[in-house]
């Protein structure tokens, strides 16, 4: 068998990957039926299932956890989350294996995983961009890296103790898997502004609703998944400490996602076959300025894939159309054309290249491009990755009124990554742990970058910059502890760059009672402060009921990951979960 | 008597030395000896800062800038976007915009004095008699009066929306009165209010659209710069910027000239006292000069490179522009001599937006 049968379509997802190189689904083996969540870098994966938190979706402590930058003003606020030391417009989001980028922002929003499918959820930063498309060069985020998974029905509560908690359900049943998690936070929490006062903070509340229906049958050698993700937020942006006090913007976001695929194996091939529609809307509600600004787009995209052993192809398109008050109204179609070869023997070689293409229906400019990408991957051992990668102007850097610019090109540039553990093969314990070490030096041009040009701002190709960003992971388990510690280093001329970063925590279980800790310390980029931040947690678990506390920020200061923006000093978080049967 | 000669020698040297700006410590500085810049700071996620800057004018002296002043004077961050400055007396003004602050600093030694909070949006000063000084603000469109000697908000006047610069003409025949130009803040306006001693609204012009700032020559005639009104969608539709002068017997104001470029919109109006300098756009324009006399429209730049703000110091006899390098590092201030030759140049803080020289 070429893929397995239960999961055809991350297969089909994760072939993509494994046909440019991107993901190793087993230590001394590329056949791609080997595919599978559970061969995803250990390291990504919550450091014991049920240790981790589940309140609010993905919290900053699971990013954080994870590696990665973030960008957030509050608890409730959005998640702007970068990879491989990258800002957020490099991390590409997928579900069903179609991208969840918000084409007028360019960016996906964190805080939109459902905490009820938080567990299907991988996380991935290595090389990649040549064969996802635009803006994936930082990593991606896989909201079905299992469809289903084999998790069954729960339904918790959660109380913050900044104000507010929230209920989620998780009902799997012979056809799938509902998943409906809603939440109001008030996150009131005292801090201190920069002239030193004390306040509360207010107008930071979050309010979030989010049903997701997830769906599979399967008949012979055929797959189909199919699901909706509906999405309603309505949250408080504060105001900056350094600013005089007040309330801040609000920002709404409704966000519709359906999609289907169907998969069949045949032989030696796998064959693949998607649709997915979208709608979104945001606005932003000024309150220092009497001003609303909202856009909204709507689209749909189909895709064709299939998959050998020693390679793959695919195809896909999509229509879109986007319009509010804050662009030019427009539509846009694109396309792509891709194939990969996947060599044999020790050293395994790899090719890949895409095609991908952009086009206006106002006849503006096409925004066409081509990628390629290499790989050799010595058996069990590491790995060397080169990719050209890309990343497409938004629709606000096209058409925002004023100053979208028409003529903007795609940012592009080359990427060169070494990957591998120690011991070799992920899968060879020891009884000191395991390392995983990863760099990656990246390159990239005509970088988009808003300036004033005449009356008004414009977005232009005017940038470039370099980095090369190392990252090394220890993980090690004995008996009921748990332990890991991270550091990346970055070298580079960009001023989002953080020099360093470094994360560890311990987890503990002994019969039904868990507990950790985890430290996370970031120094300041030329954009952003330094901070030291933390959480703990406990839990007991006795037959179908749960209960767990986390202690978020778990330190005497607050942090801010966004200069002037602090989080609570601490706050805690209570979950109540049963487990049906 | 040798040993004497020493400690004569030893003084001298201490009390010249003390005498000389120290390049290196900026906590033993006369801030009056130099320019000091308002760095706006990024938008949301940042805070203003005060650059200061002293240029080798001997064969003794050096050239040396402190990127942030303020906080390291006084131990803390300025707040977010610094707009503007001023220098009253003893004292310097720094208003902070989203702060909604003005900082009140000792302008020697740049020791935080005092503080006032709870303004709006204030974005430029007016020295007034006694020690008072004008502010407007875009928040609720009003003039605040501020005393000094009391650290009080003594008068409070509504105006117009979106009141930017303003010049005070004393002794006209409605006596004391205050020009406020009102450009529509977040807006479209295009009025002047006029302001009696006891900052009553005794008259309103009709200028150009979107009035920013004034300045009076020597012969006495006051000058109006308006920065025309933008058009998003298509810049060229935009109602371009013009000069007006400003009749101080009558309080009137008429049309001198105009661009022909609708696209463009002018800022920062200063006199060097034969000609107008402002920059020809506000957001990336270049510094461009009009002789006085002259009713045509400047398009030439006159400084080098792009401004992103102006400042002509009247005893020196300079120009300096502040000029933005990339929006998220140091910025620039670049000294020019009369006829407007590059002499040298120091780093500021970010996006420097306001520049007070050393005799303003």
């Amino acid at each position: 068998m070429i893929c397995t049968h239960r999961r055809p379509f991350l297969a089909v997802v994760f072939c993509f990957l494994l046909a440019s190189g991107q993901l190793v689904s087993a230590p001394d083996t590329v056949r791609l039926g080997t595919a599978d969540v559970h061969a995803l870098p250990f390291h990504f994966r919550a450091p014991a299932r049920g240790l981790d938190s589940s309140a609010q979706g993905w919290s900053a402590s699971d990013w954080l956890h994870r590696g990665a930058l973030l960008r957030t003003t509050t608890p409730g606020g959005s998640q702007l989350v970068g990879l491989s030391g990258l800002p957020a417009v490099y991390t590409g989001f997928h579900w069903l294996g179609f991208a969840l980028t918000s084409p007028t922002l360019g960016l996906t929003d964190g805080s939109w995983i459902n905490p009820a499918f938080r567990n299907q959820t991988g996380v991935h930063t290595q090389l990649g961009g040549q064969y996802l498309g635009s803006g994936n060069l930082g990593g991606l985020v896989d909201l079905s890296a299992q469809w289903l998974g084999s998790e069954g029905s729960w339904a918790g509560l959660e109380a913050y103790s900044a104000g507010g908690g929230g209920a989620t359900v998780r009902c799997r049943t012979n056809y799938g898997t509902l998943g409906f998690w809603a939440s109001s936070a008030r996150y009131r929490f005292p801090y201190q502004d920069y002239l030193g006062t004390r306040r509360m903070r207010t107008g930071a509340d979050a309010q979030n609703a989010q049903l997701e229906w997830r769906g599979e049958r399967r008949w012979g050698a055929h797959t189909l998944r199919y699901g909706f993700q509906g999405i309603l937020q309505d949250r408080g942006l504060p105001r900056s400490a350094a600013s005089s006090y007040g309330t801040g913007d609000r920002q709404r976001d409704h966000r519709l996602h359906t999609g289907v695929r169907w998969e069949h194996q045949k032989q030696n091939w796998h064959w693949s076959r998607g649709a997915f529609g979208w709608m979104d809307f945001q606005a932003f509600d000024a309150r220092v300025v009497a001003l609303r600004d909202s856009h909204q787009t709507a689209g749909m995209r189909v895709e064709w894939a299939g998959t050998h052993p020693n390679g793959h192809v695919a195809w896909g398109w999509s229509q879109m159309a986007a319009w509010g008050p804050s662009h030019q109204t427009l539509g846009v179609w694109d396309g792509f054309v891709k194939g990969a070869l996947q060599g044999t023997g020790r050293l395994r070689p790899g090719l890949a290249w895409a095609r991908w293409d952009v086009r206006q229906t106002t006849a503006r400019s096409p925004l066409g491009n081509a990628s390629g990408g290499m790989r050799w991957k010595w058996a069990g051992g590491p790995e060397v990755q080169a990719a050209r990668h890309f990343r497409w102007p938004t629709l606000n850097d096209l058409a925002w009124i004023p100053g979208g610019n028409p003529l903007l090109l795609p940012e592009a540039g080359w990427a060169l990554e070494v990957h591998g553990f120690i011991p070799r093969s992920k899968t060879q314990k020891r009884h000191w742990g395991q390392w995983e070490w990863q760099s990656k030096a990246m390159h990239l041009t005509q970088s988009i970058v808003w300036k004033p040009i005449g009356v008004q701002w414009v977005p232009v190709n005017a940038g470039s910059w370099s980095q090369w960003w190392n990252r090394l992971r220890w993980t090690a388990q004995h008996r009921e502890w748990m332990g890991w510690a991270e550091v990346q280093y970055t070298l580079s001329n960009a001023a989002f760059a953080v020099p360093w970063r470094g994360n560890a925590g311990v987890a503990y279980r002994k019969g039904a009672w868990t507990s950790g800790a985890e430290y996370t310390a970031q120094a300041a980029s030329q954009q952003t402060p330094r901070w030291f931040t933390g959480r703990l947690w406990g839990g007991w678990q006795s037959g179908h009921w749960s209960v767990q506390i986390n202690v978020q920020n778990a330190l005497p200061g607050t942090v801010e990951y966004l200069p002037y923006y602090p989080n609570p000093h601490w706050y805690t978080v209570i979950n109540l979960n049963y487990k049906f049967k | 008597m040798k040993n004497f000669k020493h400690l004569i020698y030893s003084t001298l040297t201490i009390f010249i030395a003390s005498c000389q700006p120290d390049p290196a410590n900026p906590l033993n500085q006369d801030y009056r000896n130099g320019v000091l810049v308002v760095n706006e700071g990024p938008f949301q996620t940042g805070t203003g800062t005060l650059s200061f800057a002293h240029f080798k004018r001997s064969a003794s002296d050096s050239t040396y800038a402190f990127l942030d002043v303020f906080q390291t004077v006084n131990g803390r961050v300025m707040g977010n976007i610094a707009q503007s400055a001023v220098r009253v007396g003893n004292h310097v003004l720094v208003a902070v915009n989203l702060a909604g602050t003005v900082e009140m600093l000792n302008a020697k030694t740049m020791a935080l004095e005092h503080t006032f909070t709870g303004l709006g949006l204030p974005r430029y000063f007016q020295a007034l008699p006694n020690n008072r000084v004008a502010l407007s603000d875009w928040q609720d469109n009003r003039v605040y009066v501020l005393d000094l000697n009391t650290k009080t908000v003594v008068d409070t006047v509504q105006v117009d929306a979106g009141p930017e610069g303003m010049a005070y003409l004393p002794n006209t025949p409605s006596g004391d009165v205050l020009l406020v130009a009102c450009s529509g803040g977040y807006s479209d306006n295009n009025t002047v209010v006029v302001l009696n001693a006891q900052m009553n609204r005794i008259k309103t012009l009709t200028v150009g659209d979107q009035p920013h700032s004034f300045a009076q020559d020597p012969s006495g005639t006051w000058w109006l710069l308006n920065q025309g009104k933008p058009d998003w969608t298509t810049p060229a539709n935009g109602t371009p910027g013009s000069l007006y002068r400003i009749d101080a017997n009558a309080l009137t104001a008429s049309l001198y000239a105009s661009s022909a470029d609708g696209s463009l919109h002018p800022a920062h109006l200063v006199c060097d006292g034969t000609g107008l300098v402002f920059v020809s756009d506000r957001y990336a324009g270049s510094a461009v000069r009009m002789p006085l006399g002259s009713t045509v429209w400047p398009t030439v730049p006159f400084l080098t490179g792009t401004s992103y703000s102006v400042a002509f110091d009247a005893l020196k006899k300079e120009f300096y522009s502040g000029k933005i390098v990339d929006y998220s590092g140091p910025g620039q201030l670049v000294r020019y001599n009369e006829q407007g030759v590059a002499l040298d140049s120091v780093s500021t803080g970010q996006i420097p937006g306001f520049i007070l020289p050393e005799s303003h």
